[in-house]
């Protein structure tokens, strides 16, 4: 079954990328749907009825040389079915979705080259393959296949406006940044290669615990080999999934067309490198610096992509960093060692973020391909059910729940499961994380709402001809719309348990055989403190540094790479997240409130005071069942409702003005296009250039041309000269020759 | 000084200086001359080593054949030795430095000349074989007696055709490649000149060699002109048909020589014949003097 | 003198017994007019012998004292000579006759040039050797110059004959010295008495001597001047001849006096061997470009060739031998084919030797033209062709002999020569149009052109067995 899954998207591209002109394009765009569809279903069959063992389905046998062996085989785990349902899921859907979207498009005229459709389907349908590979794969080798085979994928489909630069430029800004991620994941393999002898997942998980009591020698120094090659492989993942420093591709690729940003750069491969670390929880367990700095990552990059979200004006540029944004959070679950509350964000952001995109292609569809919100208003009756859709999905980012239970949308349980752990992480990387985490809540809530604002209330702006002519999309894009609105919905409330209950259930979902040692150590970690808490879990998570190294391989409770994913006996983060004191975990619903209502005053006019009193008030009650005290929750909803009213319609463009450095840093993505374009971009162009001028033009090409076009044709000449035709001069070359081997056995032979 | 010790000075003097002015003198007849001093003088230092068969071949072969060939050849070639001293004369500074290097080398090889260890014994006379049949036959006694008594003639020809008879042969196949190739080179059977066949000749009678033509007088010279044509036509066929015809190989290479000589042939040709229009009336008497 | 030392030079004796015969019953009947048969017979006697070499087998044998030695080496020389000697023969019999050229002296001193060849592959003294030397090379002075009367002809058969004496003259010159050092001639008394380690200077300066005699005959450089103007002005089937087994049996013979009698000193004419290698791929592939007659490129195109063979000589170890023998059984065999092209190219009726004259040429014969393409790569070493295995066995035996300098300086070599062989396929696929050619071959020419090409392709299976055939003829050789 999970065969075909993995070969139904590669039969539909060959079929619609090379028989589109045999079978026509209609024909081509429903084998490739009717294709994934197929594989959705089968993915969701897995997915419900996953035993707790771990399937190898060996397809072929692919590489073998020397010690290196590699089958090409598909690994079916819980991460595995979780990847399936998320990547054929959205597939399908986007699939359905272009019909309508690219139905008609003035990127490619009439004539030669028109025929577009059958060609995005092909590729679409090939990201998926490329997709399946890397989730199903069974080894390093594999999954690299996979890892390039999407960004090959991603290529194609960022730059399917060809006939755009600045389409290509993003393309191949999108190929290059990940090529350095690349760069760091192809050197992981080695280093495992290299330390393993072996590039099968199994065998590296059981090698984990040793890997971490060894040392190797990179860059003229020592390294704990678990460090290094965690930390090579997590560079590949920040390329992947777009973290600080190598996120500057990502709000470029959305020149791609809408369905692929919601397919490609939201649900599915961004999430690629979050995957990596999951599956690679065993040896993330040994490696707990890189640990600390996936989380400092993570953090950063959801804090940072939240505030250039909150000034973006294309709609889908805001979802982007939306997009980078949470994928910062979950590379914080992950580094905190919640593999499964990363998995969860992932499963369900898949849903919302996928929603929010096709929602938004929905408006620009609507909207005649105008992207920028500032002409956008008052569309909530245009196109009310995408609007419906939207408001579902930013509700879903937004993260809109009743707090301290678990019924809320979808977003409101894998985020708050986030914000939770990184806070119970107890390191000071963690606590930092939290810190981030809580205000890029309220400034996600903040950015989600001001898009909806500005696109669906207000006065219609900009080009009025447009809006005349906006028009609810086509019923193939409203229905994507409506099953994703469904999983935004309800994948939270349905599949917490599983991800974030307990540790037995979370065992249990993911097939880790139980351990009482894990259980009973957990039972130790029951904080009750507040404060306390956090600087108490610090010393003993400085503590447990010491422990992983030091924990004898055998006696290992649960032997790495047994389940889907592996969490080491001293890792109760996931534990000690559901003991959080209850302030912390109401903090992202507060963050939440706080970022609605400030978007609620600024771009709402004439919001009654009545209502910012009411939000205030919301706040309060809240924090008071938490068991803030009651003080601190009064004035905290004190704070809140006055900072609402103290937020004026329009206050936007005044902020802007009055606090232009800021705004202009967040603008301009804090600079990283500049920074990168003065130095790396202008370095290797400049050297680039001057390779191309001075080493290839005149030292290479000057050689070769030199030689093979005046010294070859000098000496052709000399050689022609000395052919003279008479005869004493072949003569006198001969005793020439004699001469020199004379005198060079006179000199050099002989006694 | 002994006598011997004197004549071996004495010819050795001279086949150097002879080498040396064979190569130095001016005119090529001297130089021959020169060279069969050598030869003479070489013929003397084998006769003092006791090799008198091979003295003798010496002077026969290379002073009474070789050499006396190449004083013809060299009289009747005419070459310009002059001429083409002076174009030595540009490469003889180059020429003298090479020749001097090389000298010096060989000097210095022959200084510190050393032969093998082994040399001396492997170098040893080689040995004539004594074939049981002629000790049995009772010319000699037993095999020293053969060694001792056999001459120099008999012991060369005995190894010449024993242990030597393969390069004896290989030598013998060489001549015969020179000479095929001496007269493939140069065998050239002519069309256009008289030969004489005897069968031919024999069998000529009048009633086909004769023909009688009532000529008008002052009218019709051009029939008397094609009479001995004819004839000599007649007879050439009959000669064909008598025996194998060997020019018929020639007649390409030299309808060849036309084409593979280059223009300079048939340019002279062209221009020889509007040159002489007058003699066009020779014509006949030539094909007249073929045909006899 | 023994039926074993006769036995021994059988398939000789009876070659030049055939010659005689021949030559007898060619005077004595029809002289020129049975020549079309003699050159068929001989061309069957040649690969008759061949073929009773190649499967008769047989130990190590010498013969006369040592004077001939019958080994394994010996036989996979004498058979690759037999057969091209026969195959040029064949090719050769329309052209000549076309010309008027055939004669029938023209087989018999073939054949007899073939029986010096088959004395020099097996010469086990310097006296045996300098003989089939002498013998080959006489026959082929007369070959050369057999157009007499073109002045090109007679000019290439006086300057071979005149520079082949002064190189006899050498050879000579430092057989007598190394006679001088050893006391013999036998190769057997030459090895035992150089043994092993330093050599005198003397014996140095003979063997330098010797080897530039033999030099001279491999055509490689700077003893190879005589080449390009031989092979031009001799009729082409002569070249055709010159450039395939002359050059096998010289390189047998320098194989066998190098290992035969200097194996002891390997490291003394190991250097000068890889002079003489460098300097003819290099002086081979430079001299090449500047030709546009393809005879003329032809003979540059062999002296480097000669040069890479050399350099499987220079590796001095039996793998250098056996992949020395590979090169050059894979260079007679690609040579038949190009000559077999050549010799096909006619305007009119007329000899065309310009490249130039081939542009267009795959348009009006593709087939032709074709086997033509994979005949030149196979030349220039171009992968998978088998001439690339050819440079492939040669360049091993260099690293493997630790002459890294002499791989790297032969691969920078067969760039060069590689040049000019892709520039006849350029002017053949994309060359402006020539006058056309005629379109005819003769069945015979057609047949080795592509029989030549398909081993080409095909041989690179398993190059048809030969590499063992060498391996342990190398073997017999080198000890």
């Amino acid at each position: 079954m999970a065969t075909i899954i993995l070969f139904a998207p590669l039969l539909g591209a060959l079929i619609g990328g090379l028989g589109w002109r045999v079978i026509g394009e209609p024909a081509a765009q429903w084998i490739t749907t009717g294709l994934l569809f197929l594989a959705a279903i089968l993915s969701w069959v897995i997915f419900l009825t996953l035993g707790p063992e771990t399937e190898h389905i060996q397809i072929l046998r692919w590489i073998e040389s020397g010690s290196l062996s590699t089958d090409w085989a598909i690994r079916l785990d819980r991460l595995t079915s979780i990847m399936l349902v998320v990547i054929t899921t959205v597939s399908a859907l986007v699939h359905l979705y272009s019909f309508g979207y690219m139905g008609h498009d003035e990127n490619f005229g009439e004539g030669e080259g028109s025929e577009y459709k059958a060609r995005f389907f092909a590729y679409l349908s090939f990201f998926t393959f490329a997709m399946l590979c890397l989730v199903t794969a069974d080894n390093l080798v594999q999954m690299f296949f996979g890892w390039e085979g999407v960004g090959l994928a991603s290529y194609l489909l960022i730059g399917f406006y060809y006939k755009k630069p600045s389409a290509n430029a993003a393309a191949i800004k999108a190929f290059v940044v990940n090529r350095i991620g690349d760069f760091g994941f192809a050197l992981g393999i080695f280093a495992l290669y290299l330390l393993t002898d072996s590039i099968r997942f199994d065998d590296i998980f059981a090698a984990t615990p040793e890997l971490a009591q060894t040392s190797i020698r990179f860059l003229w120094t020592d390294w704990n080999a678990a460090e290094l090659t965690a930390f090579l492989l997590f560079i590949g993942a920040m390329g992947k999934s777009a973290q600080f420093f190598l996120h500057t591709w990502l709000p470029d690729a959305m020149e791609g067309p809408t369905p692929v940003s919601a397919l490609i750069h939201a649900a599915t491969m961004v999430t690629a490198g979050v995957f990596l670390v999951c599956r690679f929880s065993p040896l993330m367990e040994f490696a707990p610096y890189t640990q600390t700095f996936i989380v400092i990552i993570g953090a950063t990059t959801a804090f940072f992509a939240a505030t250039v979200g909150l000034v973006q004006n294309d709609i889908k540029r805001v979802i982007a960093y939306s997009t980078c944004s949470q994928l910062g959070y979950m590379f914080v679950a992950a580094g905190v060692g919640v593999y499964s509350v990363a998995m969860f964000h992932l499963l369900t952001h898949a849903f919302f973020k996928a929603m929010l995109f096709l929602g938004a292609g929905s408006v620009i569809h609507a909207m005649h391909h105008e992207q920028d919100m500032r002409n956008y208003g008052g569309l909530k009756d245009k196109i009310p059910l995408t609007f419906w859709a939207m408001l579902i999905g930013t509700l879903a980012i937004t993260g809109v729940g009743i707090p301290l239970t678990h019924y809320g949308f979808a977003g409101f349980l894998s985020k708050d499961a986030i914000i939770e752990s990184a806070f119970a992480g107890g390191t000071n990387a963690a606590s930092f994380a939290f810190w981030a985490l809580v205000i890029a809540a309220a400034m996600t809530s903040f950015y989600s709402w001001r898009l909806m604002f500005m696109t669906f209330w207000g006065e219609a702006r900009g080009d009025m001809h447009a809006h005349g002519h906006a028009h609810e999309s086509p019923r193939s894009m409203l229905a994507p719309l409506g099953v994703l609105a469904v999983g935004s919905v309800l994948a939270g409330m349905i599949w917490v348990g599983p991800f974030f209950g307990d540790h037995a259930e979370v065992e249990e979902f993911f097939g880790i055989p139980h351990a009482e040692g894990a259980e009973a150590h957990a039972g130790l970690g029951g904080p009750e403190l507040m404060f306390g808490a956090a600087l108490a879990a610090t010393e003993a998570e400085g503590d447990d540094h010491g422990d992983k190294a030091a924990v004898d391989p055998e006696n290992l409770p649960v032997q790495p790479g047994e389940g889907a994913i592996y969490m080491h006996p001293s890792n109760h983060t996931l534990d000690d997240a559901h003991h959080a004191p209850k302030w912390v975990k109401v903090s992202p619903f507060i963050a939440m409130l706080l970022g609605f209502g400030i978007a609620l005053s600024m771009y709402m006019r004439g919001v009654p005071v009545l209502a910012k009193l009411g939000l205030g008030a919301l706040g309060a009650v809240v924090l008071f069942v938490a068991k803030v005290p009651l003080a601190l929750a009064i004035l905290g909803g004190v704070v809140l409702a006055a900072i609402f009213l103290l937020t004026r319609f329009g206050m936007n463009e005044t902020l802007a003005a009055n606090q232009a450095p800021l705004y202009r840093f967040f603008l301009n993505k804090w600079y990283f296009d500049e920074i990168y374009d003065a130095t790396f971009v202008r370095g290797a162009k400049w050297l680039g250039r001057f390779l191309w001028k001075k080493g290839d033009g005149m030292v290479i090409d000057g050689t070769i041309n030199g030689v093979a076009m005046e010294i070859v044709p000098f000496f052709t000449r000399l050689a022609g000269r000395a052919q003279s035709g008479y005869m004493f001069h072949y003569a006198a070359a001969m005793v020439l020759g004699i001469v020199i081997f004379i005198t060079w056995m006179t000199l050099w032979g002989g006694q | 000084m002994t006598f011997a010790a004197f004549a071996f000075y004495l010819f050795a003097f001279a086949v150097v200086a002879g080498g040396l002015m064979v190569v130095v003198a001016r005119n090529p007849v001297h130089s021959v001359l020169w060279l069969i001093l050598c030869f003479l003088s070489s013929a003397g230092l084998f006769v003092l080593v006791g090799a008198e068969f091979v003295a003798m071949l010496l002077i026969i072969v290379y002073v009474g054949a070789v050499a006396v060939l190449f004083l013809f050849v060299v009289m009747m070639l005419d070459v310009d030795f002059a001429e083409l001293k002076a174009e030595m004369a540009n490469y003889m500074p180059l020429g003298l430095v090479i020749g001097v290097v090389l000298l010096m080398q060989l000097g210095i090889a022959f200084g510190v000349w050393q032969s093998a260890d082994i040399a001396e014994s492997q170098r040893a006379a080689p040995v004539i074989a004594v074939g049981a049949e002629d000790v049995g036959e009772g010319l000699f006694s037993d095999s020293d007696a053969l060694l001792s008594q056999t001459h120099n003639t008999r012991a060369l020809g005995t190894l010449i055709y024993d242990d030597y008879l393969l390069l004896f042969q290989l030598a013998g196949l060489i001549l015969l490649v020179a000479m095929i190739g001496a007269i493939v080179l140069t065998l050239r059977h002519r069309t256009d000149i008289k030969r004489q066949n005897i069968v031919a000749q024999m069998m000529r009678d009048p009633a086909k060699a004769m023909e009688l033509k009532d000529v008008k007088p002052g009218r019709d010279y051009d029939r008397t002109r094609t009479l001995p044509h004819r004839r000599c036509r007649a007879v050439r066929d009959r000669h064909f048909r008598a025996v194998p015809e060997p020019q018929e190989r020639d007649r390409h290479p030299d309808e060849h020589r036309i084409d593979a000589a280059g223009g300079e042939h048939q340019f002279r040709g062209v221009l020889g014949l509007p040159g002489r229009p007058g003699r066009a009336g020779l014509h006949p008497v030539r094909a007249d003097r073929g045909g006899g | 003198m023994t039926n074993a030392d006769i036995q021994t030079v059988l398939p000789e004796v009876l070659l030049a017994a055939y010659a005689m015969l021949a030559l007898m019953f060619g005077v004595y009947t029809t002289k020129d007019k049975v020549a079309p048969l003699l050159v068929w017979v001989t061309s069957a006697v040649l690969a008759v012998l061949g073929l009773w070499i190649l499967t008769g087998g047989g130990g190590d044998v010498a013969a006369f004292g040592g004077m001939i030695v019958n080994d394994a080496f010996a036989r996979f020389a004498k058979v690759v000579i037999l057969f091209s000697a026969a195959a040029v023969l064949l090719m050769s019999e329309g052209y000549m006759a076309k010309r008027g050229l055939l004669r029938f002296e023209y087989p018999l001193l073939v054949a007899l040039a073939v029986v010096g060849m088959m004395v020099m592959v097996s010469a086990g003294d310097l006296m045996a050797l300098y003989m089939g030397l002498e013998l080959q090379s006489l026959a082929l002075y007369v070959v050369a110059a057999l157009r007499r009367d073109s002045v090109k002809s007679t000019e290439a058969g006086l300057k071979y004959f005149v520079l082949g004496a002064l190189s006899s003259g050498l050879l000579l010159y430092g057989a007598s010295l190394v006679y001088g050092f050893a006391g013999t001639t036998l190769f057997t008394g030459i090895i035992a008495a150089v043994g092993e380690g330093q050599a005198p200077l003397g014996l140095l300066f003979g063997l330098v001597f010797v080897i530039a005699g033999m030099a001279f005959k491999v055509s490689a450089a700077p003893f190879h001047m005589w080449t390009p103007d031989v092979y031009e002005g001799s009729p082409t089937p002569v070249t055709a001849f010159f450039a395939t087994a002359p050059k096998m049996a010289a390189m047998g013979l320098f194989a066998r006096v190098v290992h035969d009698a200097f194996g002891g000193v390997v490291g003394d004419w190991q250097q000068i061997v890889a002079f003489l290698a460098v300097a003819s791929m290099f002086l081979g592939g430079i001299a090449a470009i500047g030709q546009r007659n393809i005879k003329r490129l032809m003979a540059y195109s062999s002296i480097s060739h000669m040069g890479f063979a050399l350099m499987g000589l220079a590796a001095g170890t039996a793998f250098g031998v056996q992949a020395m023998l590979v090169y050059m059984a894979i260079y007679v065999t690609m040579n038949i084919g190009v000559f077999a092209f050549i010799l096909a190219m006619e305007r009119d009726g007329a000899p065309v030797v310009r490249i130039d004259e081939l542009g267009g040429y795959s348009k009006r014969e593709p087939l032709r033209a074709l086997a033509m393409l994979v005949l030149l790569f196979s030349l220039a070493g171009v992968p998978p062709l088998v001439g690339f295995f050819g440079k492939f066995y040669v360049l091993r035996a260099a690293m493997d002999a630790g002459m890294t300098w002499l791989a790297i300086a032969a691969v920078i070599a067969a760039v060069i020569n590689a040049f000019y062989y892709l520039r006849i396929v350029f002017l053949m696929y994309f060359g402006e149009d020539a006058e056309a050619m005629d379109s005819g071959i003769s069945p015979v020419l057609w047949g080795f052109l592509m029989a030549s090409a398909a081993i080409m392709v095909v041989g690179i299976i398993n190059l048809f067995g030969v590499e063992a055939i060498a391996a342990t003829a190398a073997a017999a050789l080198v000890n």
